[in-house]
């Protein structure tokens, strides 16, 4: 199937480094076959990740929120203290 | 299909459970599986809506941030910033239940969308759904919304379950300092710009939740205020129950997989909760007999709002009739907002490469064949 495809689309699709010669095939051939987009999603995600790759990106994922939220924390203490000196400046 | 439909109008007129979005998704349900039904052809009504203002742009769930930005009063979290971390860990239920499902067979695209479920935010979960181009993303939908109107229902049993009376009894005193107009307007600035650099595929959520919070707070658009919390946000739910109809054609949607969505919709509101009074139990180790918080606020880290609150004001309320919990719960309440929208822009930020690139090879392929 990729050899329907144009060599300069194959190149830019190879560059994202996201999908191999052998998907970008598979999801040709499932295109001819008529699936849906979903399910040609599905299936090369179902290739690119084992399913414990979900416990590594759920934790990740956890401790990256748990890192976004204590930067929001520090933004929050430093803007309390700022405003409430800007208070007191004025009183 | 017509019989989910009226099951649906149902829930919502006798039980009262988020008649704004079940109503007319079970209305739509009706008109999309009615035999010879033309509401899915390219210029029908339904299925311009659904392609208008879910599938183009997202229209629809990031209008509706608008009106809920607008809702939201974030005082009590910025005056005890430290509430923020129960955001984070109410978020547990999210990631504990996308590995469960993708560990039992769905693709990581499912099973995060799925996970999403328990953000207990029905337009997270359309976004993250859609953009990840779930299978699921009706029955999600579905799951997600029953669920947020179990919150009553579900959290008691759970806050109950995961603490002891004693804890329960824990008196909170809370002395309300008061949150200058200044820092309520640089609030919502300042975390689009930290969540939009941290997490720049939650930017569009983030960023619309705090522009209707900006509206609220700034006090010179009263007027738009308003009307974003009393007629936007009811609107557009209204369209968007509709918009998802033409997702509810009854093969999409009468699958096994829809049972296994909703246990893990139900995982996953139970493992937020749970996950946040643990993490409150963690901390109280740590602090002086005195100083010990009532784990029950830690339920709060969700998204729903405000009933996760009330639900918790009201099981402390029974372990001691002195406890005041309902300021706390609502600072852990709205960081559960925040915490919510970023679970799903991470979420999103892991994934959507590969699926962009899928989606790019598809329309390739599209022009091919």
């Amino acid at each position: 199937m990729i050899e329907r495809l144009d060599s300069a689309v194959v190149d830019e699709l190879l560059a994202s480094g996201e999908l191999t010669e052998a998907q970008i095939d598979m999801v040709g051939q499932m295109c001819a076959e008529g699936a849906k987009p979903s399910e040609i999603v599905s299936a090369v995600l179902d290739e690119n990740y084992h399913a414990s790759a979900s416990v590594g990106i759920g934790f990740s994922s956890w401790g990256l929120l748990a890192g976004a939220l204590g930067i929001l924390f520090v933004v929050l203490v430093v803007l309390n203290k700022v405003t409430s000196k800007k208070k007191d400046d004025n009183n | 299909m017509i019989v989910v439909g009226l099951v649906l109008i149902y829930l919502a007129i006798k039980k009262g459970m988020e008649p704004t979005l079940l109503l007319p998704m079970g209305f739509g349900a009706i008109l999309v599986n009615l035999p010879g039904s033309v509401m899915l052809q390219d210029n029908a009504i339904l299925q311009w809506l659904y392609n208008v203002g879910i599938e183009s742009a997202e229209a629809f769930p990031l209008l509706l941030f608008i009106g809920i930005g607008a809702m939201i009063d974030f005082g009590p979290l910025i005056s005890k910033p430290w509430l923020i971390f129960i955001g984070a860990a109410g978020q547990g239920g999210i990631f504990i239940s996308m590995m469960i499902a993708s560990l039992l067979g769905f693709p990581l695209n499912d099973a995060a969308s799925i996970g999403i479920i328990g953000a207990a935010d029905g337009p997270t979960a359309i976004l993250v759904s859609q953009r990840l181009n779930s299978n699921y993303m009706a029955a999600i939908l579905i799951v997600a919304y029953c669920y947020m109107a179990l919150v009553p229902l579900i959290q008691p049993v759970v806050l109950k379950a995961t603490t002891t009376k004693k804890e329960r009894a824990i008196q909170m005193h809370y002395s309300a300092s008061s949150v200058s107009k200044t820092t309520r307007i640089l609030f919502p600035i300042a975390t689009t710009i930290v969540c939009g650099l941290l997490a720049p595929d939650s930017a569009a959520l983030v960023g619309m939740l705090m522009f209707g919070n900006l509206l609220r707070e700034c006090g010179v658009l009263d007027n738009l205020s308003r009307a974003a919390q009393d007629m936007l946000s009811p609107l557009i739910t209204l369209m968007l129950g509709l918009a998802i109809s033409p997702m509810m054609s009854g093969p999409q949607l009468i699958q096994p997989e829809t049972l296994m969505i909703m246990a893990f919709g139900l995982v996953a509101f139970i493992f937020d909760t749970a996950c946040g009074v643990v993490f409150l139990k963690i901390v109280n180790i740590f602090l002086p007999k005195d100083k010990k918080i009532n784990p029950l606020i830690g339920g709060a880290g969700i998204s729903a709002f405000p009933m996760s609150s009330r639900v918790v004001q009201k099981v402390g309320i029974e372990a001691n009739k002195q406890n005041h919990l309902l300021p706390f719960a609502l600072g852990a309440n709205v960081s559960g907002q925040i915490a919510s929208v970023l679970a799903g822009g991470l979420l999103m930020s892991t994934l959507l490469p590969h699926v962009t690139s899928v989606t790019n090879a598809i329309a390739a392929f599209g022009n091919v064949l």
